[in-house]
Order: structure tokens, then sequence, then C-alpha cells
């Protein structure tokens, strides 16, 4: 195992977009510990990865892609969506778009988004329909949901932690979040 | 469930009753108390928090609850006789041609109904349902029930409606709203929140901080009667504070409002449309005097580069100077300049408006406001920047951070979500097909057969009752369930009679920043007639689809209460057992003092990059490129100056129609709500809805104070008592929303209406491309002669066989 990690390795480069994103099949169904270079990180739920290759009975190798602020890989500039952290250093200069290879645990990868968010979807409409009729969460860009819930979590009296988590499903299945294709 | 009910209230007044007799000790003989008849029942409505006094069945009385509402409104003294009003649907009822299978839905709002029984009510609308679900999907069906605003408790009808039809596949609904249709979809995206419902900066830090105090439209004195929550009223408190604390206050309208007489205002008398052209003259003196705040403007906003040349004429040739906004805004050039040096020398907050959005170009408003304090420089300072909800639900009130509670859910929609924008109704009915914009999207019209209106009346709230009437004789079905005979109610095929919230047990919060109480809404009568729960209908309804399971989960109305406030600071924190809750009515939170320190905007002044706004560039975007980036004709990437359509500037028409129609929010009710109470003689002139006019108008049109007149343009005519006054400027008259609308001759189309609706005067026109919003303050109209008038008759039923 650990010479298998020792080969990990972080590729940076820059690309254009993140709209590679769409192209990955399989998403992380929750928030999990991963292994990067062989350091321990995190990687939330919802992120989109490629599966690269069984790396032994329970664990494979994914790739993601996302911007670097520090030890925290994000979506985009507006840090709209958390993707992954890392313990020690940084995942690259600041803003840059990297490819991140991990390992994580096989069990917590899902083809299916609409089961990753089965319990966030109940709370969204438990929570958001009291007043009035619900806006799927395609119906609104990452940010716009941000703006929207600068007011609304309010309304909605929602605890902090309980808007964090509204906040990231309804990001994460939002126009431009990590299922831009999906209806 | 109706067992458990009347368990409930039986525990519920018994509850009232000993906290009566506890609680009057102290200043009343207790034996009087023991003695009297009369049970004092606590309860909560939009005006405030109440005692229903219940002697042998009958309310005698209603008393505010003064430990809650420290200035209440008269409006609260209506509920009891709206509750035994004539004009409450009795029975269900089915129109007589659709009852004969004929359709006929030309014939609506020209027809008698039939009194029949639950069961075929429910039958018939069940049908209806399937049949356009048969006919066009779900797509065919239109859930018109829009806005909490009928009851401020947890089974608000329209939620109850949205649960029904999620769970049968779902309805067209509606997007954004008429109140905040164009700033709302708009704000996000230049302040990174809608603004227009966000807590404000508190009012201690207005009273200790605030040198000039800007209303903007805003009428607070007015708004903050009602709430969408159980206003306090606490607010009028603090507006004496702001008197004492000697704050200059401008108010910048055509008519001087209450809020205007109140704080001795200086009045800015506004040619009603044209805002903007004041604040963009504003923005160009300040520019060009170098007064305004560079550091700002470059460390806080983004794209002002690209405003810059618009503001100076170099994009159109206009250059937007004081001269030139004297024209458009009759407002001299002078007092634009010592508008724009008296905010920009002295703390000022911009008390910002929905009215005026609520017209044509009303995206610009708001944007325009934001750029203006930018420019001043002030926003995130302590009783400065602007603030759009100051007027709203106690604005400026101190949050005390516990949570109250919510309502029921609507849950999961179904297939069908779509939603159009609010007051594209008669679009949607009468096109079909054709397409309308928002915020960078297009929405296809589907073809609508089915609509279901609960605990709203379309009829007061869309603009062009006219042209509404007509789109709703077009569809197959239309039902309504209200407790009152509203005119919408008056326009459908079946009718079911809706409890009241006075008939039933509902649970309510108090303020939506403050949150300072919980209230129990506690069944006071009996339900009168055979009205049902709104609840209790639906249910019945989804037993005709097999949804009643899931709908009601097995829950009674009781069940949902306690679930609701199980989740309440009250429980989980102050462990107030729910039949504590009860017995006493209320529950209390107090404010933390940290609280009233809170300055809107104060982090992201504090340092912008740490609390970026959630925009495009984390700071007020001036300029926008995702807006440039939907090519609107109307709506570009940065705030301009559009010429309205129909306003004072307009020479054209105002040979035909020389007089701007504003319809602002009304001073005794909440939109449709109250009109059919004895609470509306302290305003209306010999039975119909009040017209503002000045004397000067008043004389060159030949009429005067207290006659009825007939208000009329293209897309209709309305008769209102007019009251001359000089608190309205020239060329302007005022009708405040919300009359029920009396067709003079029902037989006929496009009738005048005798009550004096406002609505049937103006325009679906919508505001832009941008958010399809509604722009009935953009209406030109002109006054004449009544000549032979006929009573009032909104408020009474229609003919009914059998009942």
């Amino acid at each position: 195992m650990k010479s298998v990690l020792g080969k990990l390795f972080i590729s940076l480069f820059m690309v254009g977009s993140l709209s590679a994103l769409a192209a990955s099949d399989i998403f992380i169904f929750q928030t999990a510990k991963i292994k990067i270079d062989n350091k321990e990180g995190s990687i939330f739920i919802g992120t989109p990865v490629k599966v690269l290759k069984k790396v032994d009975d329970k664990n494979v190798l994914v790739e993601f892609s996302g911007m670097a602020f520090g030890d925290k890989l994000y979506t985009g500039k507006t840090k709209s969506l958390l993707m992954a952290t890392k313990k020690e250093g940084s995942f690259a200069d600041e803003g840059q778009v990297v490819k991140v290879q991990a390992v994580i645990e096989k069990g917590y990868l899902s083809e299916v988004p609409a089961e990753i968010w089965e319990e966030h979807e109940e709370f969204f409409y438990e929570m958001c329909t009291q007043c009035h009729g619900a806006y799927k969460p395609q119906s609104h860009t990452m940010l716009e949901w941000d703006a929207i819930l600068q007011t609304m979590s309010g309304f909605a009296q929602l605890y902090e932690d309980e808007t964090e988590y509204l906040s990231r499903f309804l990001k994460a299945n939002a126009s431009n979040g990590f299922y831009p294709e999906q209806k | 469930m109706d067992t458990s009910r009347r368990d409930f209230l039986r525990k519920g007044v018994a509850g009232s009753a000993a906290l009566t007799v506890s609680g009057a000790l102290s200043s009343v003989g207790a034996a009087n108390i023991l003695e009297s008849r009369t049970v004092k029942i606590p309860s909560a409505s939009h005006f405030g928090a109440f005692y229903a006094h219940v002697r042998d069945g009958k309310i005698v009385d209603i008393t505010s609850q003064l430990d809650s509402d420290a200035n209440p409104t008269v409006i609260v003294k209506g509920l009891a006789d709206r509750n035994s009003s004539n004009s409450r649907v009795k029975y269900p009822v089915v129109r007589k041609s659709y009852l004969e299978g004929k359709g006929r839905g030309d014939l609506r709002g020209k027809e008698e109904f039939v009194r029949v029984s639950w069961d075929t009510a429910l039958d018939l609308a069940a049908d209806a349902i399937k049949r356009a679900q048969k006919k066009g999907g779900n797509e065919a069906l239109y859930n018109a029930s829009y806005g909490g605003w009928s009851i401020p408790g947890a089974f608000k009808p329209n939620v109850l409606a949205g649960r029904f039809f999620n769970q049968i596949g779902g309805a067209v609904g509606t997007a954004g709203e008429y109140s905040n249709g164009a700033a709302g979809p708009t704000n996000p995206a230049i302040v990174g929140d809608m603004e227009v419902y966000s807590i404000q900066t508190a009012h201690e830090q207005i009273i200790a901080n605030t040198k000039v105090l800007v209303l903007w439209g805003a009428d607070p004195y007015k708004t903050q009667r009602a709430g969408y929550s159980v206003p306090n009223h606490r607010c009028y408190d603090a507006y004496e504070e702001y008197k004492k604390a000697g704050i200059k206050v401008i108010l910048i309208d055509p008519i001087y409002t209450i809020s205007g007489q109140e704080f001795n205002a200086e009045w800015i008398k506004i040619r009603p449309g044209s805002d903007v052209a004041m604040m963009m003259a504003m923005m160009h003196y300040l520019y060009k005097t170098g007064k305004y705040d560079k550091e700002f403007i470059e460390k806080y906003t983004h794209g002002f580069d690209k405003f810059l040349p618009y503001l100076l004429g170099k994009t159109d040739g206009i250059e937007k100077t004081a001269k030139w906004a004297e024209k458009l805004t009759e407002i001299p050039a002078k007092t634009i300049e010592y508008l724009a040096d008296t905010m920009v020398s002295n703390r000022t907050m911009i008390a910002g408006n929905w009215a005026m959005q609520r017209a044509e170009y009303g995206e610009q408003v708001d944007w325009s406001i934001i750029t203006l304090a930018s420019m001043i420089g002030q926003i995130g300072l302590a009783g400065g920047g602007f603030g759009f909800s100051m007027h709203y639900e106690g604005g400026g009130d101190a949050a005390s951070g516990k949570r109250t509670v919510g309502g029921i859910s609507q849950g999961k929609g179904g297939e069908v979500s779509l939603a159009i924008p609010a007051s594209r109704m008669s679009d949607l009915i009468n096109k079909p097909g054709q397409k309308v914009t928002y915020k960078g999207k297009v929405i296809t019209y589907p073809k609508v057969e089915f609509m279901l209106s609960a605990g709203g009346s379309p009829i007061g709230h869309q603009p062009n009752t006219n042209e509404l009437i007509e789109a709703m004789r077009k569809l197959d079905t239309v039902v309504v369930m209200e407790p009152w005979w509203t005119p919408t109610a008056k326009m459908a095929d079946i009718v079911f009679p809706a409890t009241t919230t006075m008939e039933r047990d509902d649970i309510a919060s108090g303020m939506s920043y403050s949150n300072d109480r919980i209230y129990a809404m506690k069944q006071i009568v009996p339900p009168r007639y055979e009205s049902k729960d709104d609840y209790e209908i639906f249910t019945l309804l989804a037993k005709r689809f097999g949804t009643e399971k899931k709908y009601t989960r097995d829950r009674t109305a009781k069940d949902w209460l306690e679930g609701l406030y199980s989740k309440s600071y009250a429980r989980r924190e102050m462990n107030i057992t729910f039949e504590e809750f009860w017995d006493k009515g209320s529950v209390h939170y107090e404010i933390p003092d940290e609280a009233r320190k809170y300055v809107r905007h104060s982090a992201f002044r504090a340092d912008p990059v740490a609390n970026a706004l959630k925009t495009e560039t984390g700071k007020i975007q001036i300029y926008s490129e995702q807006f440039a980036s939907y090519n609107y004709k109307e709506f570009k990437g940065h705030p301009m100056w559009f010429e309205p359509t129909e306003w004072l500037g307009n020479s054209k028409l105002l040979k035909k129609y020389p007089l701007h129609l504003v319809s602002p929010h009304p001073t005794y009710r909440i939109h449709t709500q109250m009109d059919n109470t004895w609470v509306q003689n302290a305003h209306k002139v010999q039975g119909r809805e009040p017209i503002r006019v000045s004397p000067n108008d008043a004389k060159k049109f030949g009429v005067r104070d207290g006659e009825i007149v007939e208000v009329y343009n293209d897309r209709g005519s309305i008769l209102a008592g007019v009251v001359v006054t000089k608190t309205i400027r020239d060329g302007v008259v005022a009708i405040e929303e919300g009359a029920w609308y009396s067709p003079e001759d029902s037989t006929k189309d496009n009738t005048r209406c005798n009550s004096g609706q406002v609505n049937l005067l103006t325009s679906s026109r919508p505001t832009s491309q941008m958010a399809s919003a509604t722009t009935a303050n953009s209406t030109l109209v002109s006054i004449r002669k009544a000549g032979v008038v006929s009573p009032n008759v909104a408020y009474n039923p229609p003919k009914i066989q059998g009942a």
C-alpha cells in the first residue's frame, strides 16, 4: 500500500475551465477521508471523481479537478463549493486549477446523484416550502443560491450548520454545480 | 381528526379561562371573572395578536394582546365582523351550467350557483383535475394559490395546495412575486443578497448615528401596520426615538404619506416613474463635483468605469445632469444637487421601497439606489447606506436569534415544476405556446385547463382585471377555496367553503426579523355553516387520488402543530411543553443586546475579501457581466434610465389620460383582506374606494370632495370617492389596491366596477425581459362624472339555488 501511495502525485497544470467535472460519472457518497500523496485529506459529499484504478480490494485511486486556495480545493474562484482539503501543505498556488489524485475507500462512491442527496433534498423541501413553492436546485447557479440563502436562511430560521448543509445540496445541484446536465 | 380537534379546542378554551382568572386577579375581583360568561381566547393575525372575548358561542369583542402589541391598529377589531359576515361561503356550490355538464366558461361571474353536497363538489373537482391531466398532463393544472399572506399560521392555504399538487405530479406555479417581482430576482447578482427581505440595520444604530433619513417612497408608518407574520408594532416606539434624535427626514414621493406627516419630513414631490432619472442626476453631480467617495467605489464596487461613460452621456449622447433630470422629475436641478449634497455630507440612510420597482423598468430602481449609495460611500457604516426593508416586518428590529415555528412542507414537486413569473397569470392562460423571458431563461407557456386558488384572490392582485376575467372564462374549470365570497370565488365553477383562522387551531411566529414570539392561534368559535379546514378539504381531495396518507401522514392538525412547536427554541432550550405554551397562548423570547448593534454590510466593509459579497466579483456589481450577457433590450449591464410608456412625460398619451395613477398598499387592509368589514367605514367614500386628488386637479376636472367619480382608461373603468387633499402632488391620483371588484352589470364584458378595484385600470405590461414583473404603478387615467351609479354589491354573496 505504502509503495503504491508513494507513487501518487499531484499534477499541476492550468486548464481553462472546470467543465471536465461534468464528464465524471461517479461521485462521493458522503464526506470521507482520503490519502493524497500518502497524506491525509478529506473529500466532500457530491464531488465528482474519475476512478483511475483499483488500489486493493477496499480502495481505489481517483482523480478530480478544482481550484486551489491553500489547503482547500474549490470548484472555482468564488469558493462556492469545497471539494477537498488536505492536512499538510497546499494543493497549489492560489487560484490555480489542479488535478488531484487520491486514494479512497470505494464504498464512498456512488453513480447516482439523487441517492447521495436524498436526505438533503428532504430537508430542503421541508424547510423551504413552508411559505412559497420550491425552486428546483437546478433553477439557480451556485452563486445565486449563495446570495438567496443570505436572505432566506434567516426566514427559514436555519442554524448555521443547517444552512451549510442546505447550501451544499443546493450548490452541488445548481445549474453550474456538479451535475449541470441534470434536469 | 374531528374528534381530536374538538378535544383540543375544549382543552384550549379551559386553559384560556384559567389564564384569564389567574392573570386578572391583581386588577379585577376574581369572583366577577368567575361569574362571567365571557371567555377570553388568545389568537393572532396579520394585524397583531389579540384576545377574542366569547360569550354564548359568539365573539363579543376583540382586544389586542397588549404585552405583545403595544401599538395596536384598529384593523384587529374588524376580525370578528369578518368572521360572521354575510359574505361567508356557507356551503359547497357549483356554477349552474357547470353542474349541468354544459361547461359554458363564458358565463363565469355572470351566472348563479347551486348548492351541492361536499361529495359532489369534491368529485367534480377531482374529475376536472383528472380530465386536465389526461388532456395536457400536469402542465394543464395551474395552482394559482400564490403567496402566504392569507394567514400567518402554519396551515397556509397556498402551501396546502402546493402539497396536494406536488403529490399528484405537480402543477404550474408562480416564480417570484408581485411585491418584489423586479428587485427580488435582480438584487442578488448586484449585491449578493435579495436585500428586499434582509435584516436591516438595527433601530438603535439609526437612532444613534443617522443624521438624514431618506424615505424614497417608503411609508413605514402605514405598511408596518400589517405583517407577514404577527406584528408587534414595536417599530412605532423606535420611530418616536427617531424623532427625538432629531433625524432629518426627506420624503421623495408623489404623496405626502403618513410617514412624511409623522416625521415632519421635507417633501420632494417627484413625478412618478422618474426616480431613476433623479438618482442618475445625483450621481452625475457627485462625480462632477468630486464629492463622491472614490475609495469606496474602488475598494468595494465593480464596473464603475463601465457605468461612468453612460452617466456622462458618452454612450448615448445624453449627459445625466441635474438639468436633464429636472425635466423628467419636475424637481428643480438645484434641489437635486442640494439633495446629493445633503446625503453625501451627512450620515444618510436611504430607505427604499417596493412600489417604485412595481413599475415599468422596475429592475433599475434598487440597482440605481445601490450605486448612488456606493458613491455616497456609507454602506456598512452605522446608520448609513441603504435599506430596502425598513418598512416591512419591523425592519430595524433586533433579532432574537431564536427559532420560532415554521409551517407545513409542500414536499418535493412532481415531474412538473414549471413556474411562471408572478403577474404573468393572464398571459399563461391566454398565450399557450408563447414564450416569456425570466432572468436569462425562456419559459414557454403550456396550455392550462384547470386553475385552483386557495387563500388568495387573483381578481384582486393581478393587474388588468378585465384581461384576467376574459382569460379565466377560457379555462375548463376554476376551483376556489375560500371563507368568503371574494370576487375570485364568484368567478369559479366550484367553490369550497373554508374555515377562518378563528374556527381552527394554528400556530404562528412573531415578526420575521426579530422572531420574538410564538403564538397559539386558538380556535375561537365553531366552524360556520358547512365550512371545513383547508387541510381537511385538501385531504378529502387527495383521497380521490389515492394520496391521502401521503398528504396527512396520518397526522391530525394537532399533531402537525405539536411537531412544529417541538423544533422551537421554546421547547428545546426553554423546556416549555406544548401544553404549557398552548395554555398560556404565547412564548416570548428576549432579544440579546448584541443584536441591537447590527449594522448591515458592516462585515463586508470591514473586510471585503474575507466577507466578500456573493456576487460575480465579490463586490457590489455596478456592472454585471452576467446581466450584460442576457442581451436584453431594456436591461443592460449597468443601471440605466428608461422612459416608461405610461407616465406624465408621455405627452401623446396625456392628451387622453392626463393623470398618473398610483396604487399604494392599503391603510386599512392587507391587499383585499378586510375589505368586507366595517373597518372600511373609516375611509371609504360613499362605500367606494377613495381616490386622492390634489386641489388643483379637483378644480381642473370639476370634481368635489366626497363625490363619486369614474376613473378610466383603455383597460377599464371604476367608481371611486373623491378625497381632495394637498397631500398628493398635481397630476397624480392615488387609489389604494385591494377593494373588492363589483361589476356594475355582470352580464356585460368590461363593465364598470362600482367598488373601486384599482387593478381594472393597471396594466399587465412586464417590467422588462429580465423579471417580467408587475408594473401596476405605471398607469395613466382620466376622471369624469360618474353619472347614475348603482350600489356597491362587492360584499354580497351571488345568487345560489338551494341555499
